[in-house]
């Protein structure tokens, strides 16, 4: 691991426990990577024992210089800072990251500026790879990040973790921008597939940080199941390039991931309670865990769909359901069900796939490759684009 | 009688306006409020920090939800005002969501400015 990456992995950590100090996101920032840029200056030659610790007492440091410039009479509180600072632990570590995550995703911030922050600080990405992720330009970002920030400071944005009463309102809305981070990541467009794989493992990281303090939550296990079944495909997801499900090589699925899943769900599943969550999971764990594309039990995933769209109605699972009822044979119902959903989802990519796949069932080999045309015009996404073209181009092949 | 008296402005304006444009906006302030208090007019004022620091509460169903920014429809008009002290937003949004307008109308809250 090199410097930059070791910065990286204890950044959100410990510009947490700066902000938790300090009570300002910006000034924590701001010492944070002054003391980045000292610790590349000085860990090439010996790396400190304990990384954090070297840059929460450098940082808190430069955290003083830059309060003094601004506020001479402050100087005799600040030095009771530094001593507070440096007396942490890992577990006041994690009360930190905690607490920045739940600042982050208050309900107060729009998801986007959420998923954002989350990304930004708690993670410790960079806004280039951001903006190549969320394809959203670096300017934006950055100006996104800087409102967001000013809310939260203007608004004295409650540094606390919400009281138990509140708690469950607070944490779905904290789970579900882990759960977009988490698919961001995982059907990334930017084609760098470290950066996707770094970020599914900070989002499963996250989640797993909160089934830590609230064990008794059974949707943060059914989180944290899904993330973990889906996550063991990701090595057989994309070896070169994309692969789609029913191609994937299964030996390659990480089976210690599967099973931890599977152990988290049926846990989850005991708590009583079932969210989306719950359900999601399951139908992610059929696909990880069937031995073949085919010897999936495509019957009991049709029926976890249905029940998924009585918690949320999307028409994206709706065409789930219709994909799946190609697959038990049943051509007609998914052909009812595309055309439901085809103006709704007249500008979205994989609708076309669907139709494509009902068209070559029925022989129209000229309709399916419209559809594919039409799919490749729409995408956004390079790796999608390219796993399109080639099929078409054996299509085309095969039939002229 | 009394009357609340509405300030608008365009926020492109105060963001373009420089330190010494600002102090001396300040000092008209301070000169237009040290008039009425003499004589007798005065009740309370305070300046508001810009929009992009309000968040909009509507209360629907029992449910609190929350937009992140300022009050943008047209199809209510305002209403009345509260200025209450409350330690964070979170506290700030519990009271504004017992609002009773909260239930059909909404409710912009927004941090007043601190001037030291």
């Amino acid at each position: 691991m090199d410097i930059a990456q070791l910065i990286q992995r204890h950044y959100g950590a410990t510009l947490a426990c700066l902000v938790n100090k300090l009570g300002d996101i910006s000034l924590a920032e701001d010492a944070l990577q002054e003391a980045s840029i000292a610790a590349l200056n000085h860990w090439g030659n010996e790396i400190p024992k304990s990384p954090q610790a070297w840059l929460i007492r450098v940082a808190s440091n430069k955290a003083i210089d830059l309060l003094r410039k601004e506020k001479p009479q402050l100087s005799v509180e600040l030095e009771c800072i530094t001593v507070e600072i440096i007396n942490f632990d890992n577990e006041t570590s994690g009360d930190a990251v905690l607490r920045l995550i739940f600042i982050c995703c208050h309900p107060a911030i729009n998801m986007e500026n959420q998923l954002l922050m989350t990304l930004k600080l708690v993670m410790g990405f960079n806004l280039r790879d951001i903006s190549r992720v969320l394809l959203t330009s670096e300017k934006t970002l950055e100006q996104r990040l800087t409102r967001s920030k000013r809310k939260i400071n203007a608004n004295k944005i409650c540094l606390d973790l919400p009281s138990r009463d509140k708690l469950k309102k607070r944490l779905s809305v904290v789970m579900h921008a882990l759960y977009l981070i988490f698919n961001e990541g995982y059907h990334s467009s930017s084609g760098n597939k470290l950066l996707c794989k770094q970020i599914c493992k900070q989002a499963i990281f996250m989640v797993k940080l909160l089934c830590h303090y609230y064990r008794d939550q059974s949707t943060c296990l059914a989180l944290l199941s899904l993330m973990l079944f889906t996550h063991a495909r990701s090595n057989a997801r994309c070896v070169h390039s994309f692969i789609p499900l029913e191609d994937h090589d299964r030996s390659l699925y990480d089976q210690q991931a599967i099973q931890e899943a599977d152990i988290l769900l049926q846990k989850s599943l005991r708590m009583g309670e079932v969210s989306s969550y719950h359900i999601e999971a399951a139908i992610s764990g059929l696909h990880s865990q069937a031995k073949s594309h085919n010897k999936t039990d495509w019957q009991q995933i049709y029926l976890l769909y249905k029940k998924l769209l009585t918690y949320q109605y999307s028409p994206i699972i709706q065409l789930n359901t219709a994909v799946v009822d190609m697959m038990l044979n049943q051509y007609d119902t998914a052909e009812a069900t595309l055309k439901l959903i085809a103006d709704t989802l007249a500008s979205y990519p994989p609708f076309y796939l669907a139709q494509a796949k009902l068209y070559l069932h029925t022989n129209k080999t000229h309709l399916a490759i419209q559809a594919y045309e039409t799919a490749i015009t729409l995408s956004h996404n390079t790796v999608e684009k390219t796993y399109i073209k080639i099929k078409l181009k054996y299509l085309k092949k095969r039939t002229f | 009688m009394k009357y609340l008296c509405l300030i608008f402005e365009a926020e492109t304006l105060a963001e373009k306006r420089d330190e010494k444009a600002n102090q001396a906006l300040f000092a008209e302030y301070d000169e237009f409020t040290k008039e009425i208090e003499a004589s007798g007019n005065h009740i309370g004022g305070e300046a508001l920090l810009p929009t992009d620091t309000a968040t909009t509460i509507r209360v629907r169903n029992g449910e609190t939800l929350l937009t992140d920014g300022p009050f943008a429809e047209t199809k209510e008009q305002l209403g009345g005002y509260y200025l209450i002290e409350a330690a964070s937003l979170d506290e700030a949004i519990e009271i504004a969501s017992r609002i009773p307008s909260a239930k059909d109308g909404c409710v912009e809250v927004r941090p007043v400015m601190l001037i030291e």
